[in-house]
This record gives C-alpha cells, structure tokens and sequence, in this order.
C-alpha cells in the first residue's frame, strides 16, 4: 500500500544520499492504526549510517518526515528495519 | 555551495514545501537562508526541523565531498538563527544572575551543542563563574557554576577556588 508516494520518495532520497550502498535502499509503505508506517531497509553495512551516533540520523529523518506528513495532514512514522 | 544548495532545495521539494534559497559564503561556512510562505513549518517547534535539515544536509554534503572537507552548512529561515541567539544571550545573563544570587549551580534545559556553545562563549569572560556541559545525548545540557570570587554574595564551602581561576572542576559535588 502507498498512500503517500512522495513522502516515500523523501525517505528513500535521504536514505539513498547517506548510504554508501543506495542500490540497497528499500522504503515500503504501511498502514497501522491511521498513521503511514514507512519501513526503511538499508545494507547491513549501512545501518549505522541512517540510525547515527545515539540515533540521531533516525532522530532528524524521523523529524524532516514528520514535517512533510503535516503538510499533508498525515501522520507518518519511519521505522528502520535490522 | 552549489551542492549544498541543491541537497537543500531537492528535501524541500521532497517535502512538498514552496520554498525558495538563497546562498551566502565566507571563509568559513556556508549559510543557506530559506524564504518563502512556509517557513513556520521549516523551523518546526524550537527550530527541530531547521535543525534536523542542517543536520542532513551537512551528513549528505560531506559524504558527497568527502569527511572533513568542504565548510560547514548552516541553514537558517527568517532570521532564525540570529533570534534565536539573541534569546539565548538573554538567558545566559539570566542564569549567570541567578548562580550568582543563589551561589548554587543552575542547569539549563537540555539543548543542542550550538545553542549551549552561545551560553558559554557569552558567558565565558564572566568573573565569579564558570560553565560547562553534563549528560549525554538529547538529555545533554548545560551548568553555570559559581566559583565563589566576582561579586557572588554566597559562598559555596564545597564549591571550587575561591579565586576562580581553577580547572573549571569546581562544584563537581554538587
């Protein structure tokens, strides 16, 4: 399901601009109780590149998705899949 | 420039925001100033959103660059930055006057490395006190300490030197 391609398509190109494998890069949209999950799944290798010292990579994504969401008036989490 | 300019505008867009960016240089840094009828939303609560897209766009830029090389970005939307720092100017004062009246340490609320770095430069040639960081992470914040000399009416008995000119390791039992 993919309600909000563009707010898939900002988390894939943030996500694409950190890593160092972006061919790796999947964003796949959800839905759970009215709010749009976007699970993101990088590289192993990666992983640390969009978590970040003490999370705060996943902290700013999660910021920059939250403030596109509201525009939209959508409610948008991102979960980073190990 | 260019790429940070690009890296910027592309995220706005991405994020469905009309927003326009003008770019400015010195020998240090990149400034990026965005304008434009929705600029609330780009600065976000406390300027989280300016904040965590300066973030991204130093982490995207320097990957592109290279680590270490290139200037630092700052991103800034309606003259944020420069009230924001006025504001914490204003507060540094405030809790340099409260550490002094009370001759106890006062912690500030928990903020972002720039922000504590404008406390404790305004506060750095202040007499009587001395400041620093403690805490990890988002619970980071900082401390104004009164060292018991430049005026402070209290004494601490367990506070530093009283000539303040210690190692800044002074009131570390408080």
């Amino acid at each position: 399901m993919a309600d909000h391609p563009q707010l898939q398509d900002l988390v894939k190109y943030l996500a694409v601009q950190l890593v160092d494998r972006p061919d790796e890069v999947i964003v796949e949209e959800m839905e759970e109780e009215g709010a749009a999950v976007f699970e993101l799944t990088v590289a192993e290798d990666d992983l640390g590149k969009v978590i970040g010292k003490q999370g705060r990579t996943a902290r700013a994504l999660r910021t920059v998705l939250s403030a596109a969401a509201s525009k939209v008036r959508a409610r948008a989490l991102l979960e980073i899949l190990e | 420039m260019e790429e940070a300019t690009n890296v910027l505008k592309t995220i706005l867009t991405k994020m469905g925001l009309e927003a326009d960016v003008v770019s400015s240089e010195n020998e240090e840094r990149i400034t990026l100033e965005v304008t434009g009828p929705e600029t609330g939303l780009i600065i976000g609560k406390k300027g989280q959103t300016l904040d965590s897209l300066q973030y991204l766009v130093n982490k995207i830029v320097s990957k592109k660059v290279g680590e270490g090389e290139g200037k630092g970005v700052t991103v800034d939307a309606e003259g944020y930055r420069s009230r924001r720092a006025e504001a914490l100017v204003e507060l540094a004062h405030k809790l340099a006057e409260k550490a002094k009246r009370t001759g106890r340490p006062v912690s500030a609320d928990p903020m972002s490395a720039a922000d504590r770095r404008v406390i404790h430069v305004t506060l750095a040639d202040m007499a009587g006190l001395t400041t620093r960081s403690e805490g990890e992470g988002i619970y980071r914040h900082l401390i104004v300490i009164p060292t018991g000399g430049g005026g402070a009416t209290v004494a601490s008995p367990s506070g530093g030197s009283p000539s303040g000119g210690g190692d800044g390791d002074g009131g570390a039992s408080e």
